[in-house]
């Protein structure tokens, strides 16, 4: 495999790369000629070692790993017999996602709703009453083209995230003197101090601690709403994140579960006191819950004011929020507290993408 | 093109001779970065083994080790260069003194550079290792910096001139996805991913590492520690926290991890209570498990 001058592999590799492409990964021309270099230096290399090298050279994250093999299987070691598997399409606007998620929520809305009828306990909970409609299927069944679109606004949301202006982030007026600077100045004087030079002051990056329900109500959310998390959590200097729930749930980076049930007061309260924990100004809190508690409201409330005083701003992701339904027969939307910034609905795509305008920095997204 | 290693083949038994245990995986990119003279960005859970590959790289070569440790706020005068401005300044009022004019390219000539690792390592006159540890933890713009060095292999200083490479470095950035880096960093690299070893290589960078160890032992703490990463913990163990637990169990004289003294020495292994008060909880399932 492999054998010869790389460049006459070119129109093979230029095919490759387009593949790759084609399945949602991001790669350059530039790139594509240092696959090529490779070949050359390699010559003659079992296919591993091969599959290995071009990986380290066309890919930038760990996370494409798996496409990638995916790709390189179907391209170079089984051609013929999967000419037909389609890729997926190139058309990743979140508009065209929200369109396939939404077909695919159709197909599998049938499963939720057989899933949700098992669940006896959160119904019970919550009061027949209290249940609310079914939620919309937009996010069920998401694909790998749906997880990439959703990573791509999440990356242009928190990298506006990242540079906002928060409730606590405002302009302090403090001053520092920029002592190399000054001495530049001095120096171009002829060493003469004519005055000193103010610093600019720095501006710290930002955390984020993601406080992520995952229980029940939330089972067809969580996924597509912890990978815009962990597509978020990427924008910021360092990430915490929590889920609770009563039974633990995969999160997409290190997470832990607390509490327990959906008594988001509690299991916030045992997760502020947790030792440790770095909370302040410069850390943004996002709850990624869809407000269902069956706790005290005055323990939420309490431990709601104390994370909103702790951080620099609290934001609320709620995939039900503004659901034409929901609230008129849900026992009360809970992140209706003063202590939260701002709540952003996350039913879909389309109103993730919405909602994200409305938190600062963001006009222009 | 002239190949520091002559094959993946050649670096995987070089850092082996340093104690350095790596997987073909690895070998091939890194073994690329340094043929192709393009930096190598390895990503990867802490503690296992992306510092150490730099150090072992560098043994190997018997190149000088210029390490670049990032942190927020770091900024072009403590990774790239900087002027001595005390001793500028001196030089200034010792003319006056003197009466004598001063030339301003005197001011900003070698005498007065600060060489921080990146310009050290490339200004080197022979090839070095420049480690660029832990990225991520650095500002966004800093990494803007460091494009034109890792790019071009120069930098660019506007009072003195560009400083070119003669021999490109061995760069090696890590970073542990704390946060992402930027794209046109990326492009600039070659990628690789160190995750928690296997079993077979556990045991293998255990017995490598410390060569009085028991090689049962390090096979037993291998299939132990398989089981602890799959246990729901706060940091899960690397491999430096392996070869640590490892010396402390050598340390206390435990030839066998059924000893008493073994639940002991669990602050080598986990850095958490939660985490030590879990693998207490599961002790005699993880002992019988790895037997």
């Amino acid at each position: 495999m492999f054998s010869g001058p790389g460049w006459q592999m070119a129109p093979a590799m230029a095919a490759f790369v387009q593949r790759l492409r084609a399945a949602g990964l991001d790669i350059g021309s530039g790139e594509a000629r240092d696959a090529l270099h490779v070949l050359e230096i390699l010559g003659v290399q079992p296919v591993a070692r091969v599959q290995t090298a071009l990986a380290a050279v066309l890919l930038r994250r760990a996370g494409d790993r798996a496409t990638f093999d995916a790709v390189f299987q179907r391209f170079w070691i089984q051609p013929i017999a999967d000419a037909a598997v389609e890729l997926a399409p190139e058309d990743d606007t979140p508009t065209a996602t929200t369109r396939r998620a939404t077909g695919a929520g159709v197909r599998a809305a049938g499963a939720t709703r057989a899933v949700r009828a098992h669940d006896s306990r959160e119904q019970e909970a919550r009061g027949s009453a209290a249940r609310g409609p079914e939620p919309a299927a937009d996010y069920a069944g998401l694909s790998a083209a749906d997880r990439a679109a959703t990573r791509v606004l999440a990356r242009r949301a928190g990298q506006r995230l990242a540079r906002a202006r928060h409730r606590r982030l405002q302009t302090r007026g403090q001053q520092t003197i920029d002592w190399p600077a000054t001495l530049r100045a001095s120096l171009r004087c002829g060493g003469e101090l004519s005055g000193l030079v103010q610093a600019r002051a720095a501006r710290r990056r930002l955390r984020l601690f993601v406080f992520a329900d995952v229980s029940h109500s939330m089972r067809q959310y969580s996924a597509l709403a912890l990978a815009f998390v962990d597509g978020l959590a990427r924008c910021f200097h360092g990430v915490d994140i929590v889920t609770f729930a009563d039974r633990a749930a995969e999160t997409g980076r290190a997470g832990h579960a607390t509490g327990g049930g959906t008594r988001i007061g509690a299991s916030l309260v045992e997760t502020l006191a947790r030792p440790g924990r770095v909370i302040d100004r410069h850390t943004i809190a996002l709850i990624v819950s869809d407000g269902w508690d069956a706790g005290d409201d005055a323990v939420r409330e309490a431990a709601l004011g104390q994370l909103a005083r702790r951080s620099g701003a609290l934001y609320w992701l709620d995939p039900l929020a503004e659901h034409p339904d929901y609230f008129a027969s849900a026992a009360g939307p809970q992140h209706q507290s003063p202590h939260v910034d701002r709540v952003v609905a996350a039913r879909s795509l389309a109103s993730l993408e919405a909602g994200i305008r409305r938190l600062p920095g963001f006009p222009g997204l | 093109m002239s190949a520091v290693f002559d094959s993946p083949d050649t670096l995987t038994q070089a850092l082996a001779g340093t104690g350095y245990i790596v997987d073909d995986e690895l070998a091939t990119a890194v073994y690329l970065a340094a043929t192709l003279a393009r930096p190598i960005l390895i990503e990867g859970p802490a503690g296992v083994g992306k510092t150490a590959i730099a150090a072992a790289i560098s043994q190997a070569l018997d190149a000088p080790l210029h390490r670049l440790q990032c942190y927020e706020g770091l900024d072009a005068g403590h990774a790239l260069y900087d002027w001595d401005y005390p001793r500028q300044f001196m030089a200034i009022r010792l003319a006056e003194a003197g009466h004598a004019g001063i030339d301003e390219n005197t001011l900003y000539s070698d005498r007065y550079l600060l060489q921080r690792p990146v310009l050290a390592a490339l200004a080197s006159d022979r090839r070095a290792v420049l480690l660029i540890d832990e990225l991520d933890r650095a500002d966004e713009a800093f990494e803007a910096l460091l494009l034109e060095a890792l790019a071009d292999w120069q930098i660019s200083i506007p009072e003195y001139g560009t400083v070119r490479a003669a021999t490109p470095p061995i760069v090696i950035v890590t970073g542990n996805r704390s946060r992402e880096l930027s794209d046109a960093l990326r492009r600039r690299c070659l990628y690789a991913w160190i995750d928690y070893p296997s079993l077979a290589h556990e045991a293998r960078v255990l017995k490598a590492r410390l060569p009085e160890i028991d090689a049962a032992l390090a096979e037993r703490i291998s299939r132990f520690l398989a089981r602890v990463r799959g246990l729901d913990l706060v940091k899960q163990p690397g491999l430096s926290e392996s070869l640590d637990w490892a010396r402390a169990l050598i340390t206390v004289g435990a030839s066998d991890l059924a000893n008493e003294r073994v639940p002991t020495t669990l602050a080598a292994l986990v850095k958490d209570p939660t985490d030590i008060q879990a693998l207490r909880r599961y002790w005699h399932e993880l002992i019988d498990e790895s037997a």
